[in-house]
């Protein structure tokens, strides 16, 4: 982020642009509700669930019969891919600052962030039927 | 070098840490897709995870979400509230203590009652 979007003694960004301004505000808020969401997901799969429990039919199995774990899975899918791709945006921004090179690397992030929350949607709203 | 203090040292950990974490998650995410493929390809994938060496990753990966959840926590209670600029180091020094705290924890539960460790009778590469 551009010195100017900071004044001393300010944490919140003044000046930068509109879409600057924004990704600070989301890193905050998504970072907040993933701190919720992770805890859940890591109870879920590692307390409530016995080691060794895990495999295709119990997952299938609750997907299919508590579709609120779609939808908690989905915020966890675009919240986290959201926060930690603008993470490695900022290194990018930090690192990076030949255009060429600049192109290169923003083009894989945004190659990636599309095809993983494509095709992680796309597994949690298509599922399998379960089977043996 | 930048003087290498509470702030600098709090600020490369958690990046280090979230390129962890999100470079885990494209692991992860991979992983699920096998969903897709039905259960004798889904289940082989997450057999890999069954392996000892995989536990210390895991327990890696734990200790990666923890710190940067909490100086998480830390940097929007500095970014929100003014006030709370003025006791950003004592902040940081909580977070690393509340880490440890947990983390010891967490090691007790994950690495210490594992019984698959190669020198145990049940376990083995």
């Amino acid at each position: 982020m551009s010195s100017s979007t900071y004044l001393a003694g300010s944490a919140k960004p003044v000046g930068g642009t509109r879409g600057e301004v924004f990704l600070w505000y989301w890193m905050r808020i998504s970072g907040l509700l993933l701190v919720f969401l992770t805890l859940f997901h890591l109870w879920l799969n590692h307390i409530h669930t016995e080691v060794g429990q895990l495999n295709f039919n119990l997952v299938i199995w609750r997907l299919h019969n508590f579709p609120v774990l779609r939808v908690l899975d989905f915020l966890l899918l675009f919240l986290g891919l959201g926060h930690g791709v603008n993470g490695l945006k900022n290194l990018i921004d930090d690192r990076v600052h030949a255009p060429a090179q600049r192109a290169f690397w923003l083009t894989l992030l945004l190659v990636t962030f599309t095809v993983f929350l494509a095709a992680g949607t796309a597994v949690l709203f298509v599922l399998p039927t379960g089977g043996a | 070098m930048y003087q290498l203090k509470e702030g600098q040292i709090a600020y490369l950990l958690h990046r280090v840490s979230g390129v962890a974490v999100i470079l885990f998650l494209f692991v992860h995410l991979v992983e699920n897709f096998f969903l897709l493929m039905g259960p004798a390809a889904y289940n082989q994938a997450i057999g890999i995870y069954d392996h000892w060496y995989f536990r210390i990753g895991e327990f890696a990966l734990i200790a990666a979400v923890v710190y940067h959840a909490l100086n998480g926590c830390r940097i929007i209670a500095i970014d929100f509230w003014q006030r709370s600029t003025k006791y950003q180091k004592p902040m940081w020094y909580a977070v690393m203590v509340l880490s440890a705290i947990i983390l010891l924890v967490v090691a007790k539960i994950m690495l210490l009652d594992y019984p698959k460790w190669p020198w145990m009778a049940g376990g083995g590469a």
